[in-house]
């Protein structure tokens, strides 16, 4: 019971977080619901057992790549109401117009999953803890998580060839 | 199911090379004594790029008959994903050898320059050698990461920070789709194995959260193929790029996500045929008209060439939109093989076209739109000439191979009794000859208004530019190589 | 070791061209006399090399003869199929004569890049021949695409003022209409499949298939449309104006002389044989059409100023009178049509030399700027006239000989009707091509440039000669010609028959292909 009402709290304020992240005018505001969003999600992890996820989305998401919006926007002095500027009605329209699809389409495959009875069950012990995430990376996903590596190794390049300046 | 996975170690030997070639290419500026831009570095790049991109052709030619699966079927080596291995290597290799003049001028060193290349061919390869949705995203991002810093490193280019920045966006977006798709797959079916994919699709019970899914996977490959409405990236981004990785982006990223288009909808989304085939009917119509409507009122001839480029995945949609689910069930599809011989045949016919744009911009006046190259064709002779057989391949007019290739597609077309498609197709085909034989009209029917330069003689363009002279007219005189070993690959494609 | 060289002369006639043109490529391109001399030399030993078609060719065997089949792309059942029978064996050898005559003419008219203007004449000759050879049709569409791009260069390049314009013109046009019937051929190889259970783009096997009626309507449709454009008839012959107007003389000639036989040649060889009875269907507005081109063209051409584009729209009208002959069926008038094909090639080749050579000396095409030529050419005038006698028709010419064949053979056809319009067309085309032959060469010579314009040079004499004499050969002797067309065209016109009757029995049962055709988007297969 009291696991239920932590969920509807949390997805509740993850969406509210989420609606107003987009709508607001400040950018810095934004991101600070943002920030929410993401801690609300986090919770909702915890509630499916999910407990490494939880922890990383707290780490990289509320903490690194937040923190660094946060930076940039301090740093490109963005002032309110600059953001207003790139949108327009035409693109407003055709984004309300994908939204109510998507919406559609969910709403249909949501009522054909069936109603929702309570919690899905408990996840066996040990599930989603850091050391079964662990252990599955490191066996079954061996190959992606190699690939990984080369892909961040591709971003750090790619990051110094950008920044870098000429050579006169 | 925590079990460690049999390796086999030798199925992954040209990834491995590759991706020594791209690590040791990296370490190039720090060996070589003079500076990381100077000429040597790019001539030792290329050179060493070349060893990579060979050694790794030689593995991969040396597996070419291997059907095996790998990291717990999370690779699949099959004729299928050799073909296209090679065909990337091999496109590679060609814009490695239109880079080495270009390379020069960059903001990137060239060992960065030519590490960043390779390691998108990495990527590539391990996109078409992938078995698994999740392996496919990674050497899908890995190729994306480096193809947009590329793109963007474009020296004193002004626009090459705008296309790149346009691309990676754009590309952020698509790839957004597509872990999303993947991630409803997974929920529904449950893996995100294709071959598991196929088995639990099961639109009674899954629902249309399936149907969602999948569209938003193909979204994510229709964006890297730059298929209407989702090519807005592509002029841009083709423009502001440094001439050889604009070639490189043309051939490579298109073969690869074809391969991979291909590969999910056999494997995977047969049982979903009858949705799918009309949305890549609608979708090649489209692709084609918008292409080749917009490249009619281009000046600029890579801008030009980009919105060919989009007409030319239109054609590839119709092969696409032409897939008979019965026959390609069982590995003997036409429409399929028809994709495989048309990407080989377009591979060297647009790395030709860069690489002769890119020869006669060596004078140090820039030939870039049609005015620009007025009156070259018989100051120019042999480059004229190589041009013109380029664009007359593009148009689809034999001996050239651009012809074998439509006749290849548009054939599977009317097999499939899709008649109007291959009206469609061969009424935008005379449209695309128009902007085509424009180029020839600049270049012999025009005056230039100035004196033309002596082009600097350079090896590894007029090497470029002759193998593919070559191979297009291999292709479209004596063809049936190809077309056995596309039969082949698509035979095993399960 | 003759007979083996007997067994591929096909390939050697058509591959000597090009081979030469290669040759052509790696000489220096400064060296002119050097450049001509060897094209000159190169394209007559095709000629000589092709006489010995002439020689071997058995002229009351119908089929096919010196045929060579190899594979080609296996895969799709393309083969590398030629053969000739003797409505294509003439046309060949009128096609390796027209070339050297064409690329001596040009030694003079020709200023800038000469070297790569013969090596296009001798790359477009293969072309050519290939497409009066192809047996297979795939192999057809090849060559037949071959030829579009020297000529596209030719026009474009070495061309008139607005050259350019006429040369996209010249290309979008045959393209639209060759693609259209590049689906209509992929549509038939796969009707070929279903009936003869394999793949083929064999023409003779494709023969054998009974089209299904309604297939055949489009099928017929997409070919008359791609062949009708290059013949050119009535609605869609506004491209040829503008490309012989602009074209350099040599691509005139070649142009009115061989390339545009490739679209009736189209009809008798593919559009006519392979769907029967969709061409009966079509009939009355073929030759509606045909009768229409022949006035029209006439018409217009009498009130030219330009002299060849008066010319190039008397070709429209006589290239009527040949779709007139082939549709009427009969032995008399096909072979009337396929001899009035020849005629053309020569007579309005000669007349396109002819203003070649006053556009060299005088840089205008207009008729008004002329007259009272003959006083200083007099050796000239000899030419103009025995060209236009021959156009127009005289007795004794060839082009009598042809005229006269198709008017009885439209008589003795099931539409005698329309030999009122065609000979209307006769009276016309002579009015026209005398009017302008007066105003050229007679009347006073008041144009002060006209005075000092000098007569025939001795290459010149050369040039016309030939074409004379063939004038007269043709008109004379129309026998040694005729005994090698009337059997294959009456093997055509039987074969057309039966297999007529072929269709419309079959036709009753109904045909499973009828639901596969699908207009627009659908999804999966049909279960």
């Amino acid at each position: 019971m009291a696991e239920q009402i932590f969920f509807y709290f949390f997805a509740a304020l993850s969406i509210v977080s989420a609606f107003l992240a987009v709508t607001r005018k400040n950018p810095v505001v934004s991101v600070v619901w943002l920030i929410s969003c993401m801690f609300s999600l986090a919770v909702i992890y915890v509630i499916l057992s999910a407990f490494f996820l939880a922890a990383v989305q707290v780490i990289v998401y509320a903490g690194a790549i937040l923190m660094l919006f946060v930076f940039v926007i301090m740093m490109l002095n963005l002032k309110t109401g600059m953001v207003g500027q790139l949108r327009n009605l035409g693109l407003k329209f055709v984004g309300l117009i994908a939204a109510l699809l998507i919406l559609r389409q969910f709403y249909s495959a949501i009522k054909g999953a069936g109603a929702m009875t309570g919690l899905p069950p408990r996840a066996a012990a040990g599930f989603g803890e850091a050391a079964a995430v662990g252990k599955l990376l490191y066996s079954q996903y061996i190959y992606p998580l190699e690939l990984m590596a080369v892909l961040l190794l591709v971003a750090i390049v790619g990051a110094l060839v950008l920044a870098g300046k000429e050579q006169s | 199911m925590t079990g460690f996975p049999s390796i086999s170690w030798n199925l992954l030997l040209p990834q491995i090379v590759l991706l020594s070639t791209a690590l040791f290419l990296l370490l190039l500026a720090v060996i070589y004594r003079g500076g990381g831009r100077s000429r040597g570095a790019t001539v030792a790049g290329a050179v060493f790029s070349l060893l990579g991109l060979g050694v790794a052709a030689f593995m991969a030619l040396a597996q070419y008959d291997t059907v095996a699966d790998t990291f717990g079927a999370m690779l699949r080596l099959d004729p299928f994903s050799t073909f296209f291995t090679l065909l990337i290597i091999g496109g590679a290799a060609l814009c490695v050898l239109l880079s080495v003049r270009e390379a020069g001028g960059l903001k990137a060193m060239a060992g960065e320059y030519y590490a960043l290349l390779i390691f998108s061919v990495l990527g590539m390869v391990v996109m078409v050698t992938a078995a698994d949705l999740l392996v496919i995203f990674i050497g899908l991002e890995t190729m994306s990461l480096a193809v947009y810093i590329l793109v963007g490193i474009g020296g004193e280019r002004e626009n090459g920070a705008e296309g790149s920045l346009k691309y990676f966006l754009i590309g952020a977006f698509a790839s957004a789709f597509l872990i999303y798709g993947i991630a409803l797959l997974l929920g529904t079916t449950g893996t995100t194995r294709l071959d598991g994919i196929a088995s639990g699709l099961n639109l009674a019970e899954g629902g249309s959260l399936q149907l969602v899914a999948v569209a938003l996977v193909l979204i994510g490959f229709l964006f890297k193929i730059a298929a209407v409405p989702f090519h807005m990236w592509a002029p841009d981004a083709y423009e502001g790029a440094p001439t050889p990785i604009t070639a490189f982006m043309a051939v490579a990223v298109k073969a690869s996500a074809f391969a991979v288009l291909l590969r999910v909808l056999n494997v995977s989304l047969l049982p979903l045929a009858d949705y799918w085939l009309p949305v890549m009917w609608t979708l090649a119509v489209l692709t084609m008209t918008v292409g080749n409507l917009a490249a009619i009122f281009q000046g600029n001839i890579k801008r030009m060439l980009a919105y060919s480029s989009i007409a030319h995945a239109g054609y590839l949609l119709v092969a696409l939109a032409s897939i008979d689910p019965a026959a390609a069930g069982v590995g003997n599809d036409p429409a399929m093989a028809s994709v495989l011989f048309y990407l080989t045949v377009y591979t060297l016919m647009n790395v030709g076209a860069f690489g002769v744009l890119i020869y006669l911009g060596g004078g140090g006046r820039q030939m870039e739109t049609l005015e620009q190259i007025k009156g070259t064709g018989f100051r120019y002779p042999l480059l004229g000439v190589a041009m013109t057989v380029f664009m007359f391949s593009l148009a689809g007019i034999p001996p050239t191979g651009g012809f074998l290739g439509k006749f290849y597609v548009f054939s599977a077309a009317v097999n499939r009794g899709l008649i109007s498609l291959a009206i469609i197709g061969v009424l935008n085909s005379a449209a695309s000859a128009y902007y085509y034989i424009r180029v020839t009209v600049q270049m012999y029917m025009r005056q230039s208004d100035e004196q033309l330069p002596g082009l600097p003689f350079s090896l590894p363009l007029a090497a470029a530019v002759l193998l593919a002279l070559y191979g297009v007219f291999q292709l479209g005189i004596a063809p049936s190589d190809l077309l056995t070993a596309a039969d082949r690959a698509v035979l095993f494609l399960r | 070791m003759i007979e083996l060289c007997q067994n591929d002369i096909l390939s050697w006639v058509l591959f000597l061209p090009l081979a030469f043109a290669a040759l052509l490529a790696v000489l220096p391109g400064s060296a002119k006399t050097l450049l001509c001399w060897t094209a000159f030399a190169a394209s007559v030993v095709v000629f000589a090399v092709s006489l010995s078609l002439w020689c071997g060719f058995i002229p009351g065997e119908a089929g096919m003869q010196f045929t060579i089949h190899k594979p080609w792309i296996e895969q799709w059942g393309v083969s590398y199929h030629l053969g000739i029978d003797g409505i294509s064996l003439l046309l060949i050898l009128l096609t390796t004569f027209l070339t050297p005559v064409v690329i001596l003419s040009t030694w003079s008219g020709v200023k800038k890049n000469i070297k790569g203007f013969l090596i296009l004449l001798l790359v477009l000759e293969t072309g050519m021949l290939g497409a009066f050879m192809a047996l297979d049709l795939v192999l057809f569409y090849f060559f037949w695409e071959v030829m579009l791009i020297p000529m596209y260069l030719l026009i474009g390049v070495w061309g008139h003022e607005r050259r350019i314009y006429a040369a996209i013109k010249f290309v979008l046009y045959t393209m639209v209409g060759s693609l259209l019937m590049l689906v209509a051929f992929l549509y038939l190889f796969w009707i070929g499949k279903e009936s003869l259970g394999y793949f083929t783009t064999d023409l003779l096997q494709l023969y054998r298939v009974a089209v299904p009626y309604h297939a055949q309507f489009w099928l017929f449709a997409s070919f008359a449309l791609a062949f009708a454009i290059k013949v050119p008839m009535f609605p869609f012959h506004t491209w040829l104006p503008d490309a012989h107007v602009e074209a350099p003389a040599a691509g005139s000639v070649i142009l009115a002389g061989i390339l545009l036989k490739m679209g009736t040649y189209g009809f008798i060889r593919f559009a006519m044989p392979l769907f029967p009875a969709a061409s009966q269907a079509f009939t009355p507005v073929i030759l509606t059409l045909a009768v229409i081109g022949i006035i029209y063209g006439a018409l217009v051409a009498m009130v030219q100023p330009d002299l060849k584009k008066l010319v190039a729209y008397s070709s429209v009208s006589h290239l009527g009178f040949v779709m007139l002959g082939l549709y009427t069926l009969t032995s008399t008038g096909v072979t009337g049509g396929v001899y009035q094909m020849l005629n053309h090639g020569i007579s309005t080749g000669a007349l396109f030399l002819i203003c070649g050579i006053l556009y060299e000396r005088r840089h205008t095409r207009l008729i008004d700027q002329f007259g009272g030529l003959s006083s200083r050419m007099p050796l000239l005038a000899v030419f103009f006239l025995l060209a236009t006698l021959s156009s127009i028709g005289l007795p004794g010419l060839n082009g009598f000989v042809g005229e006269f064949l198709i008017l009885i053979g439209t008589y003795g056809s099931a539409h005698p009707g329309y030999v009122f319009f065609a000979a209307t067309g006769v009276i016309l085309s002579a009015v026209y091509m005398l009017w302008m032959f007066r105003r050229v060469m007679f009347g006073p010579l008041d144009n002060p440039q006209n005075r000092k314009i000098a007569d025939l040079s001795f290459r010149e004499v050369m040039v016309l000669l030939p074409v004379t004499v063939m004038m007269f050969w043709m008109g004379l002797f129309p026998g040694m010609f005729l005994s090698r067309i009337t059997p294959s065209v009456e093997k055509f016109i039987d074969q057309y028959n039966r297999k007529l009757e072929l269709v419309q029995s079959v036709e009753t049962v109904k045909s499973p292909l009828e639901h596969r055709v699908v207009f627009g988007p659908r999804g999966g297969s049909e279960r």
